[in-house]
């Protein structure tokens, strides 16, 4: 447990220690959003299309960098041979993103909630249900980049490969009529899945196989 | 106690239908302090690979400390200090956040890192460096790695290239490094395409090629011829002739009335030698032994 927060902290610090125009692009990113998802009420179909694209481009994007650049560096190899377990550079590397996810869903839907009751509008019960929907289908995209960063063998497709995963995903909800709770925990359990996967892959010889975009 | 710290057994490993590694067999003794050399692509950063638990052979055993590295045991990992082609270390982080990294994952306490790189790296560049490592030199990173390799004074180090782009402080002071490990009872292998810290350090020198490894014979050739240097004043055809008659093993003429001449009993046939030479009115101006380098030795083994 020491090991994988021991990780989780130094990817934090890694994000924390970004130069100064890339905080301001998240930064950015986070007002903006925080703005589409006060106009556009949980209900519509242009805020759901907007979590989708959220949780696949801008999440992803944090938690896929930090899977995929120590690959790209070859420094994992340094990593796995200085006494962390590569299970602990697994979860850390997981649980990082899945707290990131958490923290950049959680800023705009939290601004874009206050904003709404602040208008004189009550917060409804079915926008907490989305953001959790958010987070369940974060955490597949954060496990599917995890095992994915490894199997693919240009990594630049983890976000186009994500994107077809959450489609199939969605795809199944809107054919079933699958309840949110009850689709929140189907993403769960197939994040289980990809976790497994990847915990083999991590334990396997690919992981330090040289790898370029 | 393992007797041996890094063991292999006919060792196989080929990519596609290329063997990299062919039967190696190596066994590092505790205080070894054993030179992997070979040319590019013979194999080193493979075998190295191999002997950390990177990649998985396909036929062989290792053992490092007496477990197989490709069960990825954190706690023989703790016992080693490594440096690989990669610095490894986090390009957003000052180097002080990142040996914290390292030291939490070896169990080395903040009080000891700290007392460490006091007494060790006070007097370099990346002591008191507050950049982020993205911005530091090549110099630097490889003086960072060698840092963190050996943080905790492993009992096992095993560096790959760990001399590139070092300046002469920084070579020295890796020396000084190097010592120190040795004196606290360190075993090392190092690979380098630089020869002078492995004729520097080690008392064994392994020479991978073609997937074969061989073990060069260091400060022990009673049995093998040595090479001299022979000047002399007199005609070319009549030294050759001379020395072809002698009790030499091999000659070689050199430029500027220099031969080299491989003996095997230097005291008993240097005074015969020059006997026949004076005799044949050719002067004998020097004879002295050529120093051996390891190259010099790498280059005999490629003859």
């Amino acid at each position: 447990m020491n090991q994988v927060m021991a990780v989780m902290k130094r990817e934090w610090a890694s994000f924390a220690g970004n130069d100064k125009g890339t905080m301001f692009v998240y930064v950015f990113i986070l007002l903006v959003y925080s703005a589409v998802f006060t106009v556009n009420p949980y209900e519509t179909l242009a805020a759901r299309l907007w979590w989708v694209f959220y949780s696949v481009v801008v999440v992803s994007t944090v938690s896929g960098n930090s899977m995929i650049s120590e690959r790209l560096t070859g420094s994992l190899e340094v990593l796995f041979t200085s006494g962390v377990s590569r299970s602990a550079v697994l979860y850390g590397k997981v649980a990082y993103g899945f707290f990131m996810a958490l923290l950049m869903g959680g800023l705009p839907f939290g601004v874009s909630r206050l904003i709404t009751v602040s208008a004189g509008n009550p917060a409804e019960l079915h926008d907490a249900g989305g953001f959790l929907l958010y987070a369940s289908a974060s955490l597949v995209n954060i496990t599917s980049a995890a095992w994915l960063s490894v199997q693919l063998p240009n990594p630049r497709l983890i976000h186009f490969v994500n994107l077809l995963i959450l489609s199939l995903l969605i795809g199944v909800k809107l054919t079933t009529g699958m309840a949110d709770v009850g689709f929140g925990v189907a993403m769960v359990f197939a994040s289980l899945v990809l976790l497994y996967l990847a915990r083999r892959t991590f334990h396997g010889e690919k992981i330090v196989r040289k790898v370029s975009l | 106690m393992n007797e041996f710290p890094v063991q292999s057994k006919s060792l196989h490993r080929a990519f596609e239908t290329r063997a990299v590694l062919d039967s190696v067999n190596l066994e590092l003794r505790h205080g070894d302090f054993y030179g992997l050399v070979g040319l590019n692509g013979a194999g080193k950063t493979t075998l190295i690979r191999h002997l950390l638990g990177l990649l998985k052979p396909d036929s062989g055993q290792i053992r490092v400390f007496g477990n197989d590295p490709w069960e990825h045991r954190t706690e023989v990992y703790r016992k080693m200090g490594v440096i690989l082609e990669h610095d490894g270390f986090s390009g957003n982080l000052s180097f002080r956040k990142n040996m914290e990294f390292f030291a939490s994952v070896k169990g080395v306490s903040l009080n000891d890192l700290e007392h460490y790189l006091d007494s060790h790296w006070r007097e370099t560049s990346i002591y008191s460096a507050e950049e982020k490592v993205k911005h530091f030199s090549r110099g630097q990173k490889m003086q960072a790695s060698i840092a963190r390799a050996f943080l905790g004074w492993p009992a096992l180090c095993i560096f790959d290239e760990p001399v590139v782009a070092l300046d002469m402080e920084a070579y020295e002071h890796f020396y000084s490094l190097v010592e120190e490990a040795r004196g606290r009872g360190c075993t090392m292998l190092i690979s380098s395409h630089v020869l002078e810290p492995i004729e520097r350090f080690c008392n064994r020198v392994g020479v991978l090629r073609d997937g074969r490894l061989s073990e060069l014979s260091r400060g022990d050739q009673a049995d093998l011829e040595k090479w001299w240097q022979l000047r002399v004043n007199g005609p070319a055809e009549k030294v050759q002739e001379v020395l072809g008659k002698a009790p030499v093993g091999k000659v070689l003429p050199e430029r500027d009335r220099l031969w080299r001449i491989a003996l095997l009993h230097p005291e008993r046939h240097i005074p015969e030698i020059v006997k026949m030479l004076v005799v044949e009115d050719i002067d004998v101006l020097e004879i002295r032994p050529e120093e051996v380098s390891l190259r010099d030795q790498l280059r005999g083994e490629q003859r």
